[in-house]
């Protein structure tokens, strides 16, 4: 581990098995992750990837096999009561005491690390909470639990804040305050790792983002430079699709009729020019030309759907 | 200090908790009020009227004619020695006493730190230790036991503010219940105006002192036994599983159970010392002599510093296993 400095959360050769009944299962494959300081972070994964491990091993909830981690620069978990009070997590569901308040489950919170009082009202009321803060939580709606999990990480004033799913059962109109209010950390500073299966939100609200399969490392870098690495696809209309598909197999270019369109064809290639001419040339002329833009949604499920390292290794290299 | 009082608001506002802590509160209670009611101290005018029924009564014929009887066959009663002392034996048996004209129960607070004394301190200890799993147990149920660590991370930190915020709320609680329970049987004698002899009050109070430390150990122990296990229920099958079958099984493999069951040793530390009965051979009872092989004395006396060894090595493990457990297990 090197520079780490800049860093906010940094792991090497993290690994954690599970000895089980029926052996051991390893949910964690010696991953490095890097999150830089500032902003919003993506850890994606599918599910039992290995994400929730991570964050639990890093916030001491689990012990590691071996590897090393670090959170501001501080090895942990040996240093990790010295910096605790500058993380907030919500890990997979809030969990709180039922038959408490609200109000009374963060003010217990905030006395155990002798945080005042007023905390708790600017928690409460960040996340929407102020008039229901009464309220026991076992009364809680799935949105309201959520979101006074998410108080419960303001609390400190956190300066990293590790969110697992944060917009699990809310309605839409949550999950945009939510979405707000974590863009709103990020660009205040807070330095946001944000797991979540919602890939649409995460392109989003995050500047970059890693991704995990089977407990390695897929990809790791900005959110748009993941989205560009890989090859460039155009849609294109032409009248006679079989003899565009010629001209273009003859001229090295990789095609295939549209899935959508009749009378179009996907061509992979991020030169628009060269496919206009090259089917002009042959007296073949475009009625539509139009890039294709890749999401991270597909960039995630062209990564996981086949969790080698040699694709890891690739990815990494192109978009890192 | 601040975690503790996290843990003690913890404690005092969770309602299954609450619901035991009063419980431990009003049984004894009721213990006393139940022992109120059933008897009542035996003034001076009422024992002296049972020592003249007791002389009219040891003045029948009946009586001297068993105090013969006994003296002639004295062996056949186990009665050797001196003629003097076999006499002596053979009156104080065959005589009437004023105890027996007093025609209800009579309260006496050294023969009820035996019956309703005991009681309360078995109570407490058994609310106590339920104290301890059920609010240990709250936590790895809901899950929240993770939230916490997030906020104090230090595991052994928490443990033990935990077990102190259990051992004070139950020991203080444990410790109220039993004096009241002695006051007012104590109270009792002092409406009558009847004197308690010396130190008899004292000695009661201390019994039910040492009864709310058992308790508080109890709790201790119920709430080690459930941070380790994660669950209430388990707990509360291991603490029925080792009264019922735990005493059988000490029946069957050893025959002074005296330094190995936990039941007898808190009833030692309780009060200050407790008898029990062994299985004897046999052999034993086609003897008769004054000196009894020592392997033919059924009764036998545990001490109360026996039963804090016993009872210190069984918290000692219970902690110390569950310190361990915690500090080293993922917490899910």
């Amino acid at each position: 581990m090197n520079d780490t400095g800049q860093l906010v959360i940094e792991t090497a050769g993290l690994r954690k098995e599970f000895r089980g009944r029926r052996g051991t299962r390893v949910a964690v494959h010696g991953l490095d992750l890097a999150v830089p300081a500032g902003g919003v972070h993506g850890f994606l994964g599918p599910n039992g990837s290995g994400k929730t491990t991570t964050i639990r091993m890093l916030l001491g909830l689990a012990r590691a096999t071996s590897g090393e981690m670090r959170l501001f620069g501080e090895p942990v978990p040996a240093l990790l009561p010295a910096v605790i009070d500058r993380v907030g997590a919500v890990v997979e569901s809030p969990k709180f005491s039922p038959t408490f308040t609200g109000r009374r489950n963060l003010q217990l919170l905030a006395r155990s690390t002798g945080l005042p009082e007023s905390r708790v009202d600017a928690a409460l009321e960040t996340v929407g909470l102020t008039g229901r803060d009464r309220d026991r939580y076992k009364g809680y709606s799935l949105g309201m639990k959520q979101r006074l999990a998410i108080a419960a990480t303001l609390l400190k004033d956190p300066q990293l804040l590790i969110l697992d799913e944060p917009t699990n059962g809310l309605d839409p109109a949550g999950i945009r305050e939510i979405r707000e209010t974590i863009r709103g950390l990020g660009e205040r500073g807070v330095t946001v790792l944000l797991s979540s299966h919602i890939l649409a939100e995460v392109q989003q609200v995050c500047d970059s983002a890693t991704i995990i399969g089977n407990g390695r490392l897929l990809a790791s870098g900005l959110v748009r430079d993941l989205v560009d690495a890989g090859a460039t696809t155009h849609e294109v209309e032409v009248a006679d699709v079989d003899a565009a598909l010629a001209v273009l197999g003859r001229a090295g270019m990789s095609a295939a009729r549209s899935a959508t369109h009749p009378a179009g064809l996907r061509v992979e290639s991020d030169d628009p020019a060269t496919i206009t001419r090259t089917l002009g040339e042959a007296g073949l002329w475009l009625s539509a030309l139009t890039p294709v833009r890749r999401d991270l949604e597909s960039v995630f499920l062209e990564l996981t759907a086949d969790d080698t390292l040699g694709t890891a290794t690739d990815a990494q290299g192109g978009a890192s | 200090m601040r975690l503790l009082g996290v843990e003690l608001t913890r404690l005092r506002c969770r309602r299954a908790v609450l619901v035991l802590l009063v419980a431990m509160l009003a049984l004894p209670v009721v213990i006393g009020v139940i022992t109120l009611v059933d008897q009542e101290p035996l003034g001076p005018d009422a024992y002296e009227q049972a020592e003249v029924l007791a002389a009219e009564e040891a003045r029948q014929p009946y009586v001297q004619q068993g105090i013969d009887d006994c003296v002639r066959y004295a062996d056949e009663y186990g009665i050797t020695g001196p003629d003097a002392e076999v006499l002596e034996q053979c009156t104080s048996m065959n005589t009437p006493t004023a105890d027996q004209f007093v025609d209800y129960d009579p309260l006496d607070l050294a023969t009820a730190r035996d019956d309703g004394g005991l009681a309360v301190a078995v109570v407490l200890g058994m609310l106590a230790m339920l104290v301890g799993a059920t609010f240990a147990g709250h936590d790895w149920n809901t899950g929240s036991m993770s939230n916490q660590l997030l906020f104090e991370p230090r595991r052994g930190r928490v443990w033990t503010a935990k077990a102190l915020a259990v051992v004070l709320g139950t020991g203080t609680v444990a410790l109220v219940a039993s004096t009241v329970f002695w006051l007012m049987l104590a109270a009792r004698f002092w409406v009558d105006d009847i004197a308690i002899p010396d130190g008899v009050l004292l000695d009661s109070l201390q019994q039910g002192w040492r009864g709310a430390g058992v308790a508080a150990a109890g709790a201790l122990g119920g709430y080690a036994i459930t941070m380790l296990s994660r669950s209430t229920v388990f707990t509360i099958g291991l603490l029925f599983g080792v009264a019922v079958a735990g005493a059988i099984l000490l029946g069957l493999l050893v025959d002074d159970r005296g330094p190995v069951d936990p039941a007898i040793n808190a009833q030692a530390v309780i009060q200050d010392g407790t008898d029990y009965f062994v299985p004897v051979p046999e052999s034993c009872y086609t003897e008769m002599s004054a000196e009894p092989r020592p392997e033919c004395v059924e009764q036998r006396r545990r001490s109360l510093n026996g039963g804090l060894l016993h009872l210190g090595l069984l918290t000692v493990v219970a902690t110390g296993a569950s310190v361990v457990s915690f500090r080293r297990r993922d917490v899910p």
